[in-house]
């Protein structure tokens, strides 16, 4: 009868085993992983950041993908709490002793612990796809940046893996909420200095997220292709950190090698300095001459865009024509020109941190500026008004700039004057939405507006200018819309053939809001309540000096 | 005789609060306003801002007060567990108080370019609720959650709280900044965010044994002989 004799596995079988109880483990953590309230409620918060970010303006792609990498942070900052948690698990249940008595050694616990994180990957997928499906849908603009879109669930993968380093080398279950909220503070504090800004140097690409930050996309060199490199780097860099806690090989250390060389260099290109090319205002001038060239001709206006933002002309024209068809065919503008601006403001302020080293774009007296937002929803009133408002004060013959002359940047005031009446009137009535966005706006701030008895000044109204990029601001009487209002109120097709009958006089200059109340048959008082009262500035007196702001439109 | 149990508390709980997740939060909290303190560009909400993400980290550093491996040893000994908490808490709360102190005195010592001061008494106010809803959620998830240790759920809880109240809409929002004209209101619901709070955790610290272990007792207590005869009868 043979003896049995014990026989030791060779190596081959022992890596084999060793590869199948991680890939078990692995398998039953990622499981739990995804079923962690934790990051159940982080993807439900992350989703819901995306949406809340979101909600009010127009789908513009190349700025959505890196919302949704900052919304990302949400589950990723989940997946950073709860693989420390289950990397924890052990020492919280004081079973690390007995798990030491284990065939299983430690080194692939901790290979599993981050495998497992691969699994919260599709979950950030499934919830970035989600608010693309719902992006794509709504008419987009632009398109998004492949790197960025991949750099989302990279962010959720790093938080697993500094989860699970805290989690090895700091073995405390405080630690983690503390780095989340440091993490959160070196984000914000960043970003908010310099994020979407070129001032800042090129440092802050060392942070796991840099924002835009209101900035178009146009304007700025985000180094995506580098920093997604520089993120994967990270990546496998704290695994390493995370393995070689326990008994080091030669393989572990290799890895971190090659990570700690993959992280400088890619960090390294991220901060290669902008050639002059690169400049934001060189970049804005080349988008100015593009848009220049990028023109559409629909109903009396020529349209362009800056490339890429060409399905919004029909929106631009859907607010414009029914302003223009108000107009009297002798006094419209000869040739309407509705241009995309990255803003009427030059771009010197986002290379630098000296705002007085921003200079103007040449005011404008013969066109309309649409910026690089849209809204949508709740929010596209305010565009769409702003937009039409635009049009309607160049054809009363008040700049959109409110320029003062020529040479002179300006911020005029069209208080006190008819034709402000009428250039509120003509945008309120322009389209569904603008006569309740117009009410609604009055409403709102009559109730906030400063006593002229009190501030020598008749009360302004202040809209949202987005729709339409003014390179100086042109201010509105409060009064002046309160009339519009009631114009509004009245059966438009009337309202309008007195407006073409006195078109001459309501848009003279020199036409005071009264006598203009008087030709649109409204009474001498419209518009006033105690707070909306004008002063002209000849009632001011001669002694009164007030802001610059506060000029008569000439 | 409370007063002297707490007293007597005092010595052993020193020992026992986990004290470690003070230094961090603390520096953190600071080195944070300290950075927007000297930021030139950063205005009073800004300021604001970076004083709430304090108040935050110091409400992390006391999730974990109530975090107690040897819960059930204690629970055996005559003092109640809502004084054991209250030491712990009260405990907790000195340097905390001190850190607070400190993250004003960086933000107020930097002039601001507007005339406007940091609203000391209403942050003060946010603390003390955003505190005292972690020390709520914290004694909730320990007394019906499966264990003693209740620091890493409810500081969990807590960054989703503030995420979750941040995503609010603007007008149903609490974190306000002065002159909006929810300012006030604001405030007064932080008001009943504390007093809530301050009710959960002081429920949910009450001896859990107490009503039910009264009304086993009474059913199955051996009756006095001369009862029993009267039953009998």
């Amino acid at each position: 009868m043979a003896t049995p004799v014990a026989v030791a596995p060779d190596r081959r079988s022992r890596s084999r085993a060793g590869a199948s109880t991680l890939s078990a483990l692995a398998r039953i953590e990622g499981r739990r992983l995804l079923l962690r309230p934790a990051v159940l409620i982080g993807a439900a918060l992350s989703l819901l950041a995306m949406v809340k970010m979101s909600w009010t303006t127009a789908p513009v792609l190349n700025r959505d993908d890196t919302a949704v990498s900052g919304a990302l942070l949400v589950l990723a900052a989940a997946t950073l709490l709860a693989t420390n948690a289950a990397a924890l698990r052990s020492r919280r249940r004081a079973t690390d002793e007995l798990l030491d008595s284990m065939p299983t050694p430690a080194r692939v616990r901790t290979l599993a612990d981050l495998s497992s994180v691969v699994a919260v990957v599709p979950l950030a997928v499934l919830v970035a796809g989600g608010f693309w499906w719902w992006r794509v849908r709504g008419d987009p603009v632009t398109s998004p940046d492949l790197f960025e879109l991949v750099t989302g669930p990279v962010l959720v993968l790093l938080g697993g893996f500094v989860g699970v380093a805290l989690a090895r080398w700091a073995p405390s279950p405080t630690v983690a909420p503390i780095a989340v909220v440091g993490l959160a503070i070196l984000e914000f504090v960043v970003n908010f200095s310099t994020g979407g800004y070129e001032s800042g140097g090129r440092v802050k690409w060392l942070i796991p997220l840099v924002g835009q930050q209101d900035s178009p996309r146009e304007l700025l060199v985000r180094p995506t292709g580098w920093h997604l490199g520089y993120l994967v780097a990270l990546v496998a860099l704290l695994g390493c950190v995370g393995l070689l806690r326990h008994q080091t090989n030669r393989q572990t250390v290799t890895a971190a090698g090659v990570a700690v060389a993959m992280v400088v260099v890619t960090g390294g290109f991220q901060l290669r300095p902008l050639n002059a090319g690169q400049q934001p205002d060189e970049l804005a001038a080349r988008l100015t001459s593009a848009a220049q060239e990028n023109c559409q001709r629909r109903g009396g206006g020529t349209y362009c865009a800056v490339p890429g933002y060409e399905p919004w002309i029909d929106a631009w024209a859907s607010r414009v024509e029914p302003v223009l068809v108000r107009v009297p065919q002798r006094s419209g503008p000869e040739q309407l020109t509705v241009r995309q601006d990255i803003s009427g403001v030059s771009w010197h302020f986002i290379g630098s941190s000296e705002p007085e080293a921003a200079d103007f774009a040449m005011p404008t007296t013969s066109e309309v500026r649409p910026g690089l937002w849209w809204g949508r929803g709740s929010g596209e009133p305010a565009f769409q008004f702003g937009l039409a408002l635009g049009v309607a004060s160049l054809t009363v013959g008040l700049s959109p700039d409110g320029v003062v002359s020529p040479d002179r940047q300006g911020s005029c005031s069209s208080a006190g004057q008819g034709r402000g009446v009428v250039a509120l009137w003509l945008a309120g009535q322009a389209g569904d939405d603008n006569p309740q966005y117009l009410r609604r706006e009055v409403r709102r701030q009559v109730d906030g507006a400063a006593s002229p008895e009190v501030s020598g000044f008749p009360a302004e109204i202040y809209f949202h200018w987005r729709g339409a990029q003014p390179v100086g601001v042109l201010h509105y009487g409060l009064r002046e819309a309160a009339a519009a209002v009631q114009l509004l109120d009245q059966p438009q097709d009337e309202v309008a053939a007195l407006v073409a009958q006195h078109w001459d006089i309501l848009t003279d200059p020199a036409t005071t809001t009264d006598q203009a109340l008087t030709l649109l048959d409204l009474p001498a008082a419209s518009g006033t309540t105690s707070t909306v009262q004008t002063q002209t500035t000849d009632e001011r007196g001669p002694g009164t000096t007030g802001p610059d702001y506060f000029t008569p439109c000439p | 005789m409370i007063l002297r149990q707490a007293v007597r508390l005092l010595r052993p709980m020193v020992r026992a609060v986990n004290w470690v997740p003070v230094a961090p939060a603390g520096t953190l909290a600071l080195l944070a306003v300290w950075l927007i303190a000297r930021d030139d560009l950063a205005g009073l909400e800004e300021r604001i801002v970076a004083v709430r993400i304090a108040a935050v980290l110091l409400a992390l550093s006391m999730a974990f007060v109530l975090d107690d491996t040897t819960a059930e040893l204690s629970a055996s000994t005559p003092s109640p567990l809502l004084l054991r908490r209250s030491v712990r808490v009260l405990l907790m709360l000195l340097p905390t108080a001190i850190l607070w102190i400190g993250v004003l005195w960086v933000m107020v010592r930097a002039p601001l370019t507007e005339p406007s001061s940091l609203p000391i008494v209403a942050l003060t106010l946010e603390l003390g609720a955003v505190v005292m809803i972690t020390m709520a959620m914290a004694a909730v998830l320990i007394r019906w959650g499966s264990s003693d240790l209740g620091g890493l759920p409810a500081s969990a809880a807590l960054l989703g709280l503030t995420l979750v109240s941040w995503l609010m809409p603007e007008d149903t929002r609490l974190w306000v900044y002065p002159g909006q004209a929810n300012w006030t209101a604001a405030h007064v619901w932080w008001g009943v965010i504390l007093v809530a709070g301050l009710v959960v955790f002081v429920w949910s610290s009450l001896e859990p044994a107490t009503s039910q272990a009264a009304t086993v007792l009474r059913k199955t207590a051996p009756q006095h002989p001369q009862e029993r005869d009267r039953v009998d009868r």
